[in-house]
């Protein structure tokens, strides 16, 4: 599906706010403590982050939305809640310079905003810290899914796919279907035929 | 399929369990693209919806260009003991990544003169396989098809398969010579379905051990005399390596790739007795083999038991299998990190007909396995 500004994008949700009255789109957003760029995320039930604006780009969402100049005020998440915003928050300053996305922020740069921002290999302690952020119930790990495919942020992706991947890894295709709330809509012929099929693969 | 993947979930089910329709197929996709093949097949017998997924045309060209699991170990398999004469012929296959085995079924053979006489050459999740009447398949063992292709041309019956070169969807290559009075290459194309003469190297050598595949050039050992040789698959020219040979007596030599660098591993022999098991890595610049390792003696001398006149080596993605042929001992190593492990007992009974030594490294992989029926075209034309 198309990300453009003329879809129903998901960028829609977050231009709640009146357009900031003399700004233009592009325009850096406002500095916090300590001259760094910083914006504001709210969540659906109004927590509010303060988050350093270059990792707030590492969602494409976001991204959008501040380029298309709407990162003045709190910029409303309302399908986020805020223990979800709080992690999210936590990984994009972890993920700080991952490569995975940082390449992607070097060719949008605009007035130079990335200079500082090399970037980096996940260190040990970043991939620790990733193992950690995925250690949760499923229910929490689903809500991270969706907030990674709602944000569009490859690293969060990522580290949310991988552990539901390792999930089905380590399951049989009936706890699979426990886990995710899935119906068998096969036959039991249809289903013996499959298994069958590759034989090995079920041993 | 039934599921729109963008529509919001009814608000009523926000507690209930999370379900599949809750998530975005594309989203899906992303994850089974984590999973190495044997998953993605167990998965598709979840329900209709993830088997519709997991065949899909987007879902396998994701599979394909960013193979998330293409470092890991999930799927690599040592069939390392068959039983081809059995009215069931099966491999036992080893899987270092969770100390197991399995029994992966060989084709059952429609007469007796098509069941797999010899397995010549592998190579991702091919096998090249003589059967009984002297025609020759080429099987994927995992997915259970297969097709026969023309033989391979006999110089005065001297022509093996020194090695077969898996592409994947590209399809597959395989490389044989014949060493009389010197060697001649030929090579098959599963694209062509036909061999064709491709290079030659004046030298006499007894035999060609195997073949490792490094950025397109095929390396092997030669035997009596010993020597490094190199092919080029695309243009079809030998060359002899410019390599000091290890100094001792190499015995049992396995050539094999590992971290984009040739290594050698072999016995060193000692009054007819195998003293140690040794590796050794290319040093290009020098020009000669470095060593850079060997089986720790406590689990030689454990390995070795009684008496050992022969083992064999086995290896695929840095994992080496070795093997002593007179007892079936076997020992695992992981070159990555040094760990050696003995495997679990290999479960399955196998007539020790000397037949029972299978020896080949394989991954199964996503996608159908084609080109019988271009040969079968082409034999008509």
């Amino acid at each position: 599906m198309s990300s453009g500004d003329s879809g129903p994008s998901s960028s829609k949700q977050l231009v709640q706010q009146p357009a900031a009255a003399g700004r233009s789109p592009n325009q850096p957003p406002l500095l916090g403590a300590g001259g760094r760029k910083v914006i504001v995320l709210k969540s659906g039930d109004e927590e509010e982050f303060e988050v350093d604006l270059l990792d707030a780009m590492q969602s494409r969402t976001l991204r959008r939305a501040i380029e298309d100049g709407c990162g003045d005020g709190p910029m409303p998440l309302p399908n986020l809640t805020g223990p979800v915003l709080a992690k999210v928050v936590e990984l994009f300053r972890r993920h700080r310079g991952d490569p995975r996305w940082a390449d992607e922020l070097q060719e949008t740069e605009k007035e130079g905003m990335f200079k500082d921002y090399a970037p980096q290999k996940p260190t040990a302690e970043v991939k620790g810290f990733d193992r950690e952020f995925v250690s949760v119930d499923r229910d929490a790990l689903f809500d991270l899914l969706r907030a990674a495919n709602f944000l569009e942020a490859p690293g969060l992706l990522d580290v949310t796919c991988d552990a539901a991947a390792d999930a089905v890894m380590n399951m049989t295709v009936e706890e699979v279907r426990e886990y995710f709330g899935l119906v068998n809509d096969y036959t039991p012929e249809e289903e013996a035929a499959l298994r069958k099929q590759h034989e090995w693969a079920f041993q | 399929m039934k599921t729109d993947a963008s529509s919001p979930p009814p608000p009523s089910e926000e507690a209930a369990s999370p379900s599949m329709e809750r998530l975005p197929v594309h989203l899906w996709e992303q994850v089974f693209s984590f999973l190495p093949v044997s998953t993605v097949l167990v998965s598709r017998a979840v329900c209709r919806l993830w088997d519709a997924t997991l065949r899909s045309a987007p879902f396998s060209s994701l599979y394909a260009a960013a193979p998330a699991r293409h470092e890991q170990l999930d799927d690599l398999h040592f069939l390392l003991f068959a039983d081809l004469g059995s009215a069931a012929p099966f491999a036992a296959a080893y899987r270092p990544s969770q100390d197991r085995w399995s029994a992966l079924p060989i084709p059952r053979p429609a007469c007796a003169a098509s069941c797999f006489h010899r397995v010549h050459a592998s190579g991702g999740a091919l096998v090249l396989a003589e059967q009984k009447n002297g025609s020759f398949v080429v099987h994927d063992l995992f997915a259970g098809v297969g097709h026969e292709i023309a033989p391979m041309v006999s110089l005065q019956g001297q022509s093996y398969a020194l090695g077969l070169i898996d592409n994947g969807q590209l399809g597959y290559k395989i490389v044989a010579v014949s060493t009389l009075d010197r060697v001649v290459s030929q090579v098959f194309d599963s694209e062509t379905c036909l061999w064709t003469w491709k290079g030659e190297f004046l030298g006499r050598f007894a035999v060609l051990g195997n073949s490792a595949n490094l950025h397109g050039v095929l390396y092997c050992l030669s035997r009596a005399p010993d020597h490094l040789l190199a092919y080029e698959l695309d243009s079809g020219e030998w060359s002899l390596v410019d390599v000091a040979m290890p100094p001792s007596c190499v015995v049992c030599p396995h050539l094999l790739v590992h971290r984009g660098a040739l290594f050698l591993i072999g016995g060193e022999e000692e009054g007819g007795d195998i003293s140690r098991i040794v590796m050794w890595e290319l040093d290009g610049r020098e020009k000669r083999w470095r060593v850079c390792g060997c089986m720790p003696d406590e689990l030689l001398q454990e390995f070795r038991g009684q008496r050992m006149n022969h083992f064999y080596t086995l290896d695929r993605k840095g994992v080496v299998c070795f093997c002593n042929t007179s007892s079936n001992v076997l020992l695992m190593c992981d070159l990555r990190s040094m760990r050696w492990w003995w495997p679990k007992k290999c479960p399955f009974l196998i007539s020790a007909d000397g037949h029972s030594w299978f020896g080949h490294a394989l991954e199964p992989r996503l996608g159908d396995f084609r080109c019988s029926v271009q040969f079968a075209r082409h034999q008509k034309s």
